[in-house]
């Protein structure tokens, strides 16, 4: 009797399994971050007010600060919100921050909750950012009066963007979709590394790693800047305009929104910095381009320009840092992205690599790109990136893909399908004019 | 002949852990199949298994922690754990993984779904 109860027991459990049976989810092992800069960070004040007919929650844990706003008329979903790049040098480089979901008032307004971590610590850490991130449902939950949500959406801006590709590649199940806002990715330090190769090669300047500051501010003094380019400085503009995605709108104004022109500028991995970021870069596969009526030839950068090889031991599928390794594309869930043509800091050229990795994986069909022409960087305007996340909702509600750009094509007019609304001065500079003076 | 597998399926709950264990048993594992914690590292150290199926919430002493000694030990460091959660909440998948945790599956958990988890834990292993 005693075995055949166990055996209709195990027969019952078999049944149930059977009919559970989800999506395969073959969590993955999960990801090893960057560790954070070593020094003491100070914890700031998360405190905040909730909006009319929502409650805030607030503090400390594990992961930094958190904030999390539940509306009262709260739908069962949760938006999980990653903030971008916050430096780790200078007089607050210590305190942590914690802010809001940039769509805040449409979340709340709609029914969504949503939740943001100030990470445990500042710097470049978009692996810690994941991990600190995805923490907070558990936090949430336990706000919630034990409620948890039934589907969680993994959002964020700049690094924070970053972070959302990563989550979104590396737990690929754990999410029921993800909006990354101008994301950044690993490649973006290979942009950084080839502008400073260029540079090197129009300047005559070669950085050293033991005079690096002194050596950018001398490039600095030959270039000019915006508005005051030298001849060396236009050719650089030209290259890294081509370099990021080539000439489209308001390339020019991105170059000179918050000093990117010359920040653009980083010789640190060429020069031999040994931190996990620098010795994953790599140049080698970059091809210079250039206006040539400017006075420079694509051919002598490409022969001339300073390279650097990936170093393998950090830029590897196999670890030990999944943060610094390119996106392999095999997305699971909806992923949709939003970026301007006139970002220079994180530029275009991302999404490219992004959608090539998708595509290669076969996953195309899970990933929409926007394209929005704006001046600098993660500028979006309040209907932008509402339509973007309700655009994602409705994708995974009901399975519609939404529309999206062709970030691989020609992008001199790009942007036109979904920029709401134009910028004044729409289209701004979108190339280096030869004859243009200071 | 190839050696069957070894896995150690650590579940409090009886059925579950019955119908898990006859599954993979049928599939050529050899299971060894206990209801705690504490039954857990026992045999972790003694059955030599490559995998431990663990469900992380135990009555005794917990899945993280019984994750968390097993890595920090020599002699069970290697030993690949698949982690079983209650929810497929990412806070979740980020506690099985800080705990040392290899791979992570939530409940309710298809066995076919824990069958290939453990035929690749077994294939990095080796």
């Amino acid at each position: 009797v005693r075995l055949r109860a166990l055996t209709l027991a195990a027969a019952t459990a078999l049944i149930a399994f059977a009919f559970t049976t989800r999506p395969v989810a073959l969590g993955r092992p999960g990801i090893t971050p960057v560790p954070c800069p070593t020094q003491e960070w100070q914890p700031g004040d998360p405190t905040f007010d909730a909006l009319p007919g929502a409650k805030a929650f607030f503090g400390a844990y594990d992961g930094g600060l958190y904030k999390i706003e539940i509306p009262d008329n709260w739908n069962g979903e949760l938006a999980l919100y990653a903030h971008g790049f916050v430096s780790n040098a200078g007089a607050q480089g210590s305190a942590l921050r914690v802010g809001n979901s940039p769509i805040r008032e449409h979340l709340i307004q709609e029914g969504y909750a949503w939740a943001a971590s100030s990470y445990r610590c500042n710097g470049y850490v978009p692996g810690q950012g994941l991990l600190d991130t995805m923490a907070l449902t558990e936090l949430f939950t336990k706000s919630n009066g034990g409620r948890a949500p039934r589907r969680v959406y993994l959002t964020g801006t700049s690094m924070g963007g970053h972070v959302t590709l990563l989550g979104m590649h590396e737990f690929p199940t754990a999410f029921a979709g993800g909006l990354a806002m101008c994301p950044a990715g690993p490649e973006l330090f290979d942009f950084f590394a080839a502008t400073a190769g260029a540079a090197e090669v129009i300047t005559g300047v070669q950085a050293r790693l033991d005079t690096l500051q002194a050596d950018v501010a001398r490039m600095s003094e030959l270039l000019g800047k915006p508005g005051a380019y030298t001849d060396k400085g236009r050719q650089l503009a030209s290259v890294e305009i081509q370099i990021s995605g080539g000439p489209r709108p308001f390339a020019m104004e991105g170059l000179a929104s918050g000093g990117r022109f010359a920040g653009n500028i980083n010789p640190a991995a060429l020069a031999g910095s040994t931190t996990p970021s620098n010795r994953a870069v790599m140049t080698t596969h970059i091809k210079y381009s250039v206006d040539e009526r400017l006075g420079l030839t694509a051919d002598a950068l490409n022969k001339t320009a300073r390279r650097k090889a990936l170093d393998p031991e950090v830029r590897n599928p196999m670890g030990p840092y999944d943060e610094l390794v390119p996106f392999d594309g095999r997305l699971e869930r909806p992923t949709l992205t939003m970026h301007g043509t006139g970002d220079l800091f994180v530029p275009i050229v991302l999404e490219q690599s992004l959608k090539r990795a998708v595509a290669a994986a076969g996953k195309d069909g899970l990933l929409a790109q926007r394209i929005y022409r704006i001046a600098g960087h993660c500028g979006f305007s309040q209907p932008e990136m509402i339509k973007a996340f309700d655009d994602l909702i409705a994708w995974v509600h009901k399975g519609t893909r939404p529309a999206g750009d062709d970030v691989n094509g020609d992008l001199s007019n790009a942007g036109l399908t979904f920029t709401n609304p134009l910028r004044p001065n729409d289209p701004g500079g979108i190339r280096v004019a030869a004859d243009a003076k200071p | 002949v190839t050696p069957a597998p070894r896995v150690l399926l650590v579940e409090d709950d009886a059925a579950t852990r019955e119908g898990y264990r006859q599954y993979l048993t049928g599939c050529g594992m050899a299971v060894t199949a206990v209801a705690n914690g504490y039954e857990a590292l026992m045999h972790a150290g003694s059955a030599a298994p490559q995998v431990i199926v663990l469900d992380l919430g135990l009555p005794d002493i917990d899945g993280w922690e019984v994750a968390r000694r097993l890595k920090s030990a020599p002699g069970t460091a290697a030993i690949r754990i698949i982690a079983l959660t209650g929810s497929d909440l990412p806070h979740e998948r980020v506690s099985a993984m800080r705990a040392g945790c290899d791979r992570h599956l939530a409940k309710p958990c298809a066995p076919g779904d824990l069958l290939a988890a453990i035929r690749r834990c077994v294939g990095e292993s080796t």
